[in-house]
């Protein structure tokens, strides 16, 4: 302690006591009425990361069964539950797709690694409503539990897209539960959003202006504005269709006059602007992965921040692209191609401003990096098949095919659950006080990354050859693909256990983190690991956060330090210089 | 541009005489848009592939070149903005997305209308099965195959049953989804015909998710020459005549019960509309009542509206609302001219044998061609 | 307080984790978010108003839009109409008198809003007995199956509009509110307000719809 001292007008309280946010107080109580975000953020991720286990051994069910054509695996399971093996295989894609969409990558980042990193991130104490947080945090796992009673109904069939007029008529038992889970999902997603962007806009300390924040907050409230705008709509579907559903007669249903296309709008109106919901907070974590781990002043802030910006308005007007063969008007069909392909313009603005924040760079390949540069690789991969996808000629081709199969997994999981992996690996020792060992990580990355491509870009191929999706059984002719997409999921699977196994361990016997592992200038780096009850004893001095000049390694620290010395106009004036 | 885009487009397009063989990417294009679809799909390719080794060369490149040693001071030369590449990687991408938009645009202007003069073939899709029925009233099923003609235009009219189905020709590029209550068209043109040889014949899927049997919910295409299409249509609209007539209704039973097993079971399990187990014994015991009140008694017999319960059961496939069955609705539509006497003599064999058959309406083979 | 009582305020460990520096920003980001929470109720209500619109102009040729022996939307929803409008009324009355610091007509005025609002619940379950029993059921037709999720849906809003009106009104008697702290009635009435141009929008949409 006594080299504290010389570094303390400059670093602030950033030596972790006795008294963190973890210790602050014990027993089950104490988490489950907490108001704290910070562990409520924790008990979303203990959450989300097992629905992603579940989610992930459906994939793994589905991609085992269909390593042949015809039944592979689901004969005892069919015999078990005294259901066509087809229908077996049909629950396990719809719960593979229904569990890791409403329950795993929407409330991922938002949810669980924003609430705990925002209001640190920001220099505040706590998100502007702790109790609608924890609320909100009780409606997941309600909408996880309905999820479970679906199960126990029955199951469900209906695909996670829950189309009429077949989710109204399909027999599985458990369809209302799941969609009424979905429903009270979409509300602790609203709940969500509305504290967040209420906490940005009136809990920023002073000398926080909004082109100060950092990129993953500018990327948190544009989620935030489309969880607000687009989950209502999704609300109201869920609920037309479950009312539909009980009652045997309603809008979506075409017997007495109703359209099931305006299911297909409702649900897409929501469900694209979704799909940024999952990915926007992504290129966020990822602004800040490239550029901390290059120590290197992004490039391209305010474009950067304003393309996430740009993504949630025209998120709201794309959603047509979904329906190219549904039997909308060759005009609308037309006019949402064009919209569709604007969207591209702020995506790949982003993809080469990252590019050009590692010229010039000091670049520590870190697993956080790693899934930086994945998500790069990966997300470049993915929004150029979009350009496919876009094109009407070529989507009609390409509609319901493994190619869209494809696309959305490098886009949903490549880049979205990539991003998240690397923002845990990031802020894992600012969550537990804790390094995890940096060689495994490394390692487990090399297994999910190859794993993933060997996965997935095989399903382009599959796709565009003509291999239509949801299929339980498929012509001989696609078997080799198929075979190598399984076996890259078992490779990435591997690899998931690795990180579960070097991540679980770290808690036990891993180093003690010190407050900036990574050389990161924003304010959560600035107070110690694991974060104090009320997260700063002292105001946070606001900087420009991406101004790595006055970082610097500190032996004693074991860790970086922000070293106001190394700059001398900083040291005569005790105000934070302006943006450059 | 444009002007150049177009010229460019119809030159590679033209003279196409042979079907496109299959790539790495796309699977044999046999219709007159496939090849227009697989120039804009590879053009989007190209592009994809420049742009994947721009980024991620750079990005090699840069993580090579700028390594960070721990202990080195962070070198801070690097710029933070830009303003004149940003424009540049704003514009380019604008430029080269109009220019796919374009293509796409034009392709699906083809795809989207039918020239005039098609051939018309009606499709049904229901749980899981397609019919085809063909302007002579030839039907056939996803089992037989769907028929078309070489060298002329052919749109599919299309509706669905139960839930959404989508027609989807992985060979023709043409996919479109067929919605309950909607009619819709699909149209495609194929020169080159493929016999009546299944494996020279295109698959077709049902690409759109309807449950337990949409995997199995295709079959083929076969493209046949002017000639052998129209003996082929002439064949399929009379072969049950071909049926000798000891046999009809356990040839031609079968067949004809699939169009009517999506509301009747064999199995005495409730449908739309009542299952056939039973019907003889139910309507020779006349207890079973209509909703308008009256019993089989009441109108079956000598001297009353039918005189034998064979022509009850004909008029009920002909004009199926004159009377229904307690507990059920009016939804079944009528068979007139879909169904000749012949046939209808088929479906009443295959009601009064029904131990002869499975629960799926399949012949069990012990009691098959005595 | 007891410790249950504690637990059930989420205030176990005295702390609220509240992060503003005083009480008036704290009622500005009250304000900001329920101006938002507002925000995503106009969406789902406009979202609901757009469908009905959509499937109203495409009727079933077989049937048309309402049956013919089905009736109109009930005479009875007019006055339901004049009474929530008038409980829209008597909460600004509220809310002046509170500003004004006359607590006592504060209280009454929100008392009188209470009783119109369950007053506008009663009507409108009229509405449904009148519906009920000229034989349109929700699954009769979609011109039933609107009306009834339609109203059924603006309904379960105001009863849940009442339960925070309540909580306000027991507050009021206890002297809660003052000229210058009233958050609570503020939230209260801009929900109550905005569910009042609801259903108007709702209602105008229903009887032009029904015709």
């Amino acid at each position: 302690m006594t080299t504290l001292e010389a570094h303390k007008p400059e670093t602030l309280d950033i030596h972790a006591s006795s008294d963190n946010y973890l210790t602050h107080s014990k027993g089950f109580i104490s988490w489950a009425c907490t108001l704290d975000h910070k562990r409520i953020g924790v008990m979303y991720l203990v959450g989300v990361l097992g629905a992603f286990f579940v989610g992930g051994i459906f994939a793994i069910l589905v991609r085992t069964e269909l390593l042949a054509p015809g039944p592979t695996i689901v004969g005892p399971f069919a015999k078990w539950m005294g259901m066509d093996p087809a229908d077996v295989y049909n629950q396990w894609f719809t719960l593979h797709g229904a569990i890791m969409v409403f329950l795993v990558i929407i409330p991922s980042i938002p949810a669980a690694l924003g609430n705990f990193i925002l209001p640190v991130m920001l220099g505040a104490k706590d998100v502007a409503f702790p109790k609608l947080n924890l609320f909100s945090f009780y409606l997941w796992v309600i909408g996880a539990l309905m999820a479970v009673l679906s199960l126990l109904m029955g199951g469900f069939d209906t695909g996670w897209t829950f189309y009429t007029p077949y989710s109204t008529t399909s027999p599985a038992g458990g369809v209302i539960p799941i969609v009424a889970g979905a429903f009270i999902l979409g509300f602790s997603s609203i709940f969500t959003g509305m504290n967040f962007i209420v906490t940005i806009h009136k809990l920023r300390p002073p000398g926080m202006t909004w082109f100060k924040m950092p990129l993953f907050l500018w990327a948190i409230y544009s989620t935030a504005i489309i969880q607000v705008l687009a989950t209502p709509v999704l609300a109201i579907t869920l609920l037309l269709l479950i009312i539909e559903r009980t009652v045997n007669i309603g809008i979506f249903n075409p017997s007495m006059g109703g359209d099931p296309v305006l299911y297909q709008h409702f649900f897409w109106f929501y469900s694209h602007p979704a799909v940024y919901i999952m990915i926007v907070p992504a290129m966020g974590i990822v602004s800040e992965l490239i550029s901390v781990h290059s120590h290197r002043h992004i490039f391209g802030y305010r474009f950067i921040a304003f393309s996430s910006v740009a993504i949630a308005m025209f998120s709201f007007i794309v959603w047509g692209h979904h329906m190219f063969t549904s039997g909308q008007s060759a005009l609308m069909n037309t006019i949402f191609s064009a919209i569709s392909f604007s969207v591209g313009i702020p995506s790949a603005v982003k993809v080469f401003n990252w590019t050009i924040t590692l010229y010039k760079g000091n670049i520590s390949l870190n697993t956080p990096m790693l899934y930086g540069l994945a998500f790069l690789f990966l997300f470049t991969i993915g929004g150029l098949t979009g350009l496919h996808l876009a094109t009407l000629s070529v989507d009609v081709h390409l509609h319901d095919t493994y190619f869209v199969v494809a696309h959305f997994h490098y886009v949903m999981m490549g880049s979205a659950l990539i991003a998240m992996i690397g923002g845990l690996h990031h802020w894992w020792p600012k969550i537990t006080g804790r390094m995890y060992n940096e060689n495994w990580g490394r390692f487990a990355w090399v297994l999910v990354f190859v794993g993933f491509n060997v996965t997935f870009f095989t399903q382009f191929m599959l796709g565009s050859q003509g291999m239509p999706r949801r299929y339980y059984d498929y012509l001989p002719e696609f078997q080799t693909y198929h075979v190598i997409s399984t076996v890259g999921s078992y490779i990435m699977s591997v690899g998931f256990f690795i990180t579960a196994g070097y991540l679980l361990a770290s808690l036990v016997n891993g180093k003690r983190a010190p407050a900036n592992p990574w050389g990161g200038r924003s304010l959560e780096w600035q107070c110690p690991s694991p974060p104090p009850h009320d997260n700063f004893k002292t105001p946070p001095r606001v900087g420009d956060c991406y101004d790595f000049s006055i970082v610097r390694w500190s032996d004693e620290e074991n860790g970086y330090v922000v070293d106001r010395s190394l700059d001398p106009s900083l040291r005569e004036n005790p105000t934070p210089a302006k943006g450059h | 541009m444009i002007q150049m885009i177009n010229t460019l487009s119809t030159a590679l397009l033209a003279a196409q005489d042979a079907v496109t063989p299959a790539t790495f990417w796309m699977p044999e294009g046999a219709s007159t848009v496939s090849a227009d679809v697989d120039w804009a799909f590879m053009f989007v390719t190209w592009v994809s592939y420049f742009f994947f080794a721009l980024i991620v060369g750079l990005m090699i490149v840069f993580v090579i070149r700028y390594r960070h040693r721990k202990g080195e001071r962070f070198r801070t030369d690097g710029m933070t903005h830009h303003g004149p590449l940003e424009a540049l990687w704003i514009i380019i991408p604008l430029l080269i997305s109009i220019a796919i938009f374009f293509f796409g645009f034009k392709g699906y202007l083809d795809l989207a209308q039918p020239p005039k003069n098609t051939f018309d073939i009606e499709v049904v899709a229901k749980k899981w099965q397609w019919s085809f029925t063909y302007p002579n009233g030839a039907i056939s099923t996803n089992m037989d195959g769907l028929f078309v003609p070489a060298g002329k235009p052919v749109r599919l009219i299309m509706r669905s049953y139960d839930v959404l189905h989508a027609f989807f020709v992985p060979n023709f590029r043409v996919k479109r989804d067929v919605v309950p209550g909607r009619r819709v068209a699909l149209w495609f043109q194929c020169d080159f015909p493929t016999g009546e040889d299944a494996s020279k014949a295109y698959n077709f899927f049902c690409a759109e998710y309807c449950g337990t049997g949409h995997s199995n919910m295709g079959g083929k295409v076969y493209v046949l020459g002017e000639t052998e299409f129209a003996e082929w249509m002439a064949k399929q609209a009379n072969w049950i005549e071909d049926i000798p007539d000891d046999q009809l209704y356990q040839i031609a039973g079968p067949k004809l019960y699939a169009q009517c097993s999506q509301c009747h079971t064999l199995d005495g399990s409730t449908g739309q509309g009542p299952s056939w187990k039973g019907i003889m014994d139910r309507i020779s015991a006349g207890t079973g009542k209509f909703t308008n009140g009256q019993s089989y008694a009441d109108i079956i017999g000598p001297g009353k509206v039918y005189e034998t319960p064979e022509d009850y059961i004909r008029d009920s496939i002909l004009n199926p609302g004159r009377y229904i069955v307690q507990t059920f609705t009016n939804v079944m539509p009528t068979f007139k001219g879909q169904m000749n006497e012949r046939k209808i003599d088929a479906v009443i064999g295959l009601m009064k044998h029904l131990d002869q058959f499975d629960s799926k309406g399949k012949l069990l083979s012990g009691t098959a061609a005595k | 307080m007891g410790r249950l009582s504690r637990i059930l305020h989420l205030e176990w460990d005295g702390d609220t984790r509240d992060a503003f520096s005083d009480s008036h920003a704290r009622f500005q980001a009250g304000r900001m978010g329920m101006w938002l929470f507002l925000i995503t109720l106009g969406i789902l209500f406009a979202s609901t108003i757009f469908a009905f619109v959509v499937v109203r102009l495409q009727p079933d040729p077989a049937t048309g839009w309402r049956p013919t022996d089905e009736p109109g939307i009930p005479g009875i929803l007019l006055i339901s109409t004049a009474v929530l409008l008038a409980s829209s009324w008597t909460l600004t009355r509220a809310s002046a008198a509170i500003v004004g610091d006359q607590r006592r007509q504060g209280r009454q005025w929100i008392e009188r809003s209470l009783i119109l609002g369950s007053l506008f619940l009663v009507l409108q379950a009229v509405g449904w007995i009148d519906m009920w029993r000229a034989g349109v059921y929700i699954d009769s037709s979609l011109y039933g199956w609107t009306f009834y999720v339609l109203t059924g849906l603006h309904a379960v809003h105001v009863l849940g509009g009442l339960i925070p009106m309540g909580v306000v009104a027991a507050r009021a008697r206890r002297g809660t509110y003052s000229r210058l702290s009233h958050s609570g009635l503020t939230y209260c009435s801009m929900y109550w307000h905005f569910l009042a141009g609801v259903w108007i929008v709702l209602y105008l949409t229903l009887w032009l719809g029904s015709m």
